[in-house]
Parts: C-alpha cells; structure tokens; sequence
C-alpha cells in the first residue's frame, strides 16, 4: 500500500538525479568557470554563473517539471499513452497565441494570459474533436492534434511574414525553446506557475487514478468526471501556457520522461507525478547542457534537442504498444 | 426459493422515462424495487434498454421522468460519493487502463469513503476482506490486465463490495456479470452473488442473457421489453412460455430440469412474426 513516506522515498532517485543535473548546469559552459570560482569570489564568475545559468537553469527545471506533469495527467486523464501538451496541439496552441500577442507588442505577462488561454481553448476544442459519441477515441484524438497543431502552425508563419526583421528574430528564438531567454524573472513566473500545478495535481492524484483506470465508469466510484476533468485540464493549460510564454515550443518532454518514470514506479499518479516532475526537470537541464555544449560556443535552443530525442521515441512507443497500454 | 419480504427496499423506481436527445424513448414508465437479501435479475431481449436502466438506477444517467430512490432519498439529490457509498457497479466491459494491480483497483472502490489522498488501514482492510469474499486474494499483486475474464469479474466485485462497505444497506448493480465466463466460471459467479446475499444481506440486481442461470439463481425475475417491465415476479411466472415468445420472438418449452429443479428455458423455433 502506498503512503506519504513511500512516495518521498521513490521520488528520492530522481531529486538526487535533478541536484546532479542542477550542479552540472552551473558548472559547465563555455569560458570555463565553475562553481570553485565563484565560491573564490570572482566578479567575473559571479556574472556568468549567477547572471546567466542561474536564470537558465531555473528556466529549464520549470518547463521540464511542467512539461513532464502535463504529460503524465493527459495521458492519465485520456487514457492514451501517445498525450502530452505538444502532440495535442496544446503547446502549439499556447504558441500561436503568445505569437499573436507579441506581434501586437503586448508586455510579456499579457503574452503569458494570452498563452494560457489559446492553450486552455486549444485543449477543449482538441478534445471535442476527438470524442465520438461520448467516448474519448485515442486515434481520433491524436488526428485533432494533428489538425490544430497544422492550424497553429499556419497562424504562427502567417504572424511571423507580417512581422519586422527585429520581431521576428526575436519570435523565432523564442519559438525554437530557448531557456536563455526568459530571463530571472520570467522563469520564476513559469517556475511559480509550474509548481503550483503539480501541487494541484499531486493532490488531486488519487482522483486522477479513478479517471486513469475506468475513465467515464469512474463516475460510479463516487467522482464527478466533467468537473475533475475540467480541473485538469485548466491547470495543464496554465502550466504548459506558462513554459510556451517564456520557453517556447519544447516537444515531447512530456512523452519521453512520463514512459520511463511509469516503467520505474508503476501506475499509481500519486508518487508517478512527483517522481515524473522531479524526472523531467533533471532531463531537461541535462538536455539544455546538451544543447549548450554540442556545438560551443554556439548555443542551440533546447527544443531542437528534445525534438531529435522525442521523434524517434514516439516512433518506437507507436510501433511497440500502438494506442493502448 | 423464498422471496425476503416485508424488508425495507433500498432501491425504489417509479415511472421512469429515458430517451438520448433526438432519439425514440428507450426507457418507456418503468417501475421496480430491489430489497436487502435479494437477488433480482434483469431479462430482455438485446436492445430492450437494460444497460440504460441500470445507468438510470445508478444515478449515470438522469430519467426524463420518473424517481429513483436509494434506502428512500432521491438519487437525484445525493451527491456521486453519496450514491457510491451505496451502490456498486460492475459494468459490462470491465476496462482497466494502465497496468494497475488487482489490489490497487480494489483500493480504488475507496475514494469514495475518503478524501485523503493516501489509503489508510481501514481502506487496506476492507480491500482485503473484499478480496477474501470473491476469493481473489491471492491475486492481490498480479496486474488486472494479466488476469483471465472470471477472475476480472471477480475483482471488480470485490472493488464494489470494498466502496460499499460498512453496516449500511447497500446495492450491487451488475451488467452481465457471467458474459464471457466458461461453465465452471459462471457457476462460481452465480455462487458468489447468492452468498453476498444470503450471508451480507446485499441487494443484488444483475442483468442476465442466460435466462437458465437467472432462474436457477434470482429470487426475482424482471423481464424488460421495449423499454417497460412486461413480466416481474418469480422465475416460474415470468418464465412462461406465452410471455417468452412474446418478448423474444421464439417458441420456447419451459421445463424443470431433473438434476436442480429450476427451471430451463429450450428456444424451439421462430414465432410468427408480428
């Protein structure tokens, strides 16, 4: 049986893994300062560590742990192993209206709301699409992924043709999943964001297995479907809205860490959820190193990295287990 | 088989009405009652509403017309763990996502009981006392999906029981517990629901295709058609062969079998075609 203890003890693994990965970020970077020169003092090392990593690394464990908690609760919430913000459609959603909003030269926070809402509209409209007759088809709902994610990506070409040289550099940084940019302040909005979320989630984890295991037959374990759903889906948009605003498109977080987390610990959401947060945090730190060092000096955005990773993963998933678990 | 009479009923319908929008009724002014210690079953032909009826009486679906009451209450005005500390379902399909384990989908039968995000010993306790009712126990760690048709059955029960228990009255609601169950497997299902009736004074009402195995085992048949009761008192009344023909379309013999003296129902042919 599982109590408070034994989810602390199985999301141990994965702070220990998030602490290395937090260390290594800090450590390592192109003009070779690490965490020794800035306990020595130097300005220089101060600079680069606390002013320009810290802010990074603060940016990628936000996306990473928001990502990957979206993902476990729409795969658990719909029942289909292949769900997660980007491959719903969710994250382009957020995207296209972030994209929209900084077109028309809207403050950053404003770009934020309007992300959140376009991926709280984006989810309702994807999962009505994909319902037949009152059942949440897992083929279907991929298709209408595929349909807003192909919308999505017109409105944000179309934004992106209209604006100045300078906004479109600018967007398309942006777009690509950069943790470089948002900045202190911003990564401690997603940050904020994506912690209050997943203590939502974490908290209503018991639920989430009822709806995991007998989707609309939960109802007569004594839950209210529609409106547990609904809570799930809200606070998902605003996790996955709050990393798209300040990140951008990062894909497949959500897919990757959740399958590896589940191999490890099981079904049950409620240590699944801290375990796959603190997962996807570590992973995505480590994925920004990745995409720092492959070709340092020049930086990559994270998003290119996590899409050569996610790609092939989601080909093998398909291949292996198709639509079911 | 005696009927337990003169008991308080826990489940009460009257008049019911249903119809999905824009559709022909499918549930046309029924009324029922199912009481502690009695096992009733559920007849009709396929199509003839009785997963819809069991949804109306589960509080899933809500009836156009027509009340249904738990140990006297509206349904309609209890809340959904209300109506689950009450009632369990069995559904028919009997899905469970994700690799979950026999004793975790029991478990699942109490969130209804609390709203602590752990389970406590009284979850743990009553999971395993339900376990040892359906003889599934030893099943307890095997994951749900790896299990074989009647031993699913048999879990899900035991998940209702576990969401249901307590000194209470309570109610199992059940879709064809014995579809797809081979001989020995139906028997034992049978079994079981007449022992958590006799012995735990649940009320049992169960959809049956086998009308052989619902004679044999309900005190009570209710015979659906069309979406009304057309027939409802004991096996010998309602099975006859005059109200079968009608309802399913066939001629029937109806004869008591010589080893268990219930009765048993042989189609014979094609009715006349009305």
């Amino acid at each position: 049986m599982l109590t408070a203890r034994g989810v602390v003890r199985r999301s141990l693994p994965f702070a220990a893994l998030l602490i290395l990965a937090s260390a290594l970020s800090l450590s390592v970077g192109p003009s070779g300062l690490g965490l020794a020169d800035l306990v020595s003092g130097s300005a220089l090392a101060r600079t680069v560590i606390l002013g320009l990593r810290l802010p990074r690394l603060i940016a990628g464990v936000a996306a990473g742990l928001s990502l990957s908690a979206c993902g476990v609760v729409f795969q658990g919430v719909l029942g289909n192993p292949l769900a997660e913000p980007f491959v719903l459609g969710v994250a382009g959603g957020a995207a296209a209206a972030a994209c929209l909003a900084m077109l028309a030269g809207l403050p950053p926070l404003a770009c934020g709301v309007a992300a959140f809402a376009g991926a709280a509209l984006t989810t309702l409209a994807v999962l009505g699409l994909g319902r037949r007759g009152g059942q949440v088809s897992a083929a279907m709902l991929l298709l209408a992924g595929i349909v807003a994610n192909t919308f999505f990506a017109a409105l944000i070409m179309l934004a992106t043709s209209l604006a100045s040289e300078e906004r479109l550099y600018n967007i398309i940084l942006w777009l690509y999943g950069d943790l470089g940019r948002p900045g202190l302040a911003g990564a401690l909005a997603a940050l904020a964001a994506g912690l209050a979320a997943t203590i939502l989630f974490v908290a209503r984890s018991r639920r989430l297995n009822l709806l995991a295991a007998g989707g609309e037959d939960a109802a007569d374990l004594g839950l209210d479907v529609g409106r547990e759903r609904l809570v799930f889906y809200l606070a998902a948009s605003l996790a996955t809205g709050a990393v798209v605003a300040t990140c951008g498109l990062i894909g497949f977080v959500g897919l990757i860490v959740p399958h590896m987390v589940r191999l490890a610990l099981g079904s049950d959401h409620r240590a699944l959820i801290p375990a796959a947060a603190l997962a996807g945090a570590a992973f995505l730190v480590l994925a920004d190193l990745a995409a720092r060092s492959l070709f340092a000096p020049l930086e990559l955005p994270v998003g290119i990295v996590t899409a050569f990773l996610g790609a092939p993963f989601f080909a093998l998933q398909l291949r292996r287990r198709g639509l079911t678990w | 088989m005696v009927t337990p009479a003169a008991v308080q009923p826990i489940l009460e319908a009257d008049g019911l009405v249903f119809a999905y929008p824009e559709a022909a009724p499918l549930i046309r002014g029924v009324s029922l009652s199912v009481a502690p210690g009695e096992v009733a079953g559920l007849c009709g032909p396929n199509g003839s509403g009785k997963t819809t009826l069991l949804r109306l009486l589960s509080g899933r679906l809500r009836a156009g017309a027509g009340t249904v009451r738990l140990v006297g209450r509206a349904v309609s005005e209890l809340s959904r763990p209300e109506v689950a500390r009450l009632v369990g379902v069995v559904s028919q399909n009997g899905h469970v996502g994700f690799p979950f384990s026999a004793l975790e989908v029991v478990l699942m039968g109490r969130a209804a009981r609390s709203r602590k995000l752990f389970d406590t010993e009284a979850d743990l306790i009553a999971a395993r006392e339900a376990m040892e009712l359906t003889e599934t126990l030893d099943l307890a760690e095997a994951p749900f999906g790896h299990l074989s048709g009647g031993q699913r059955q048999r879990v899900l029960i035991a998940r209702a029981l576990a969401q249901t228990s307590g000194d209470g009255p309570r109610l199992l609601l059940l879709d064809e517990p014995a579809a797809f169950l081979d001989l020995k497997h139906q028997l034992g299902m049978c079994e079981l629901l007449w022992r958590l009736a006799a012995e735990r004074g649940l009320a049992v009402l169960a959809v049956w295709h086998d009308l052989d195995l619902a004679a044999r085992f309900c005190h009570r048949l209710l015979l659906l058609h069309e979406g009304r009761l057309v027939a409802v008192g004991k096996p010998a009344e309602v099975l006859t062969p005059a109200t079968l023909e009608a309802v399913f379309g066939v001629t029937v013999s109806v004869s008591p079998d010589p080893a268990t003296g219930s009765l048993r129902v042989s189609p014979l042919g094609r009715g006349p075609v009305t």
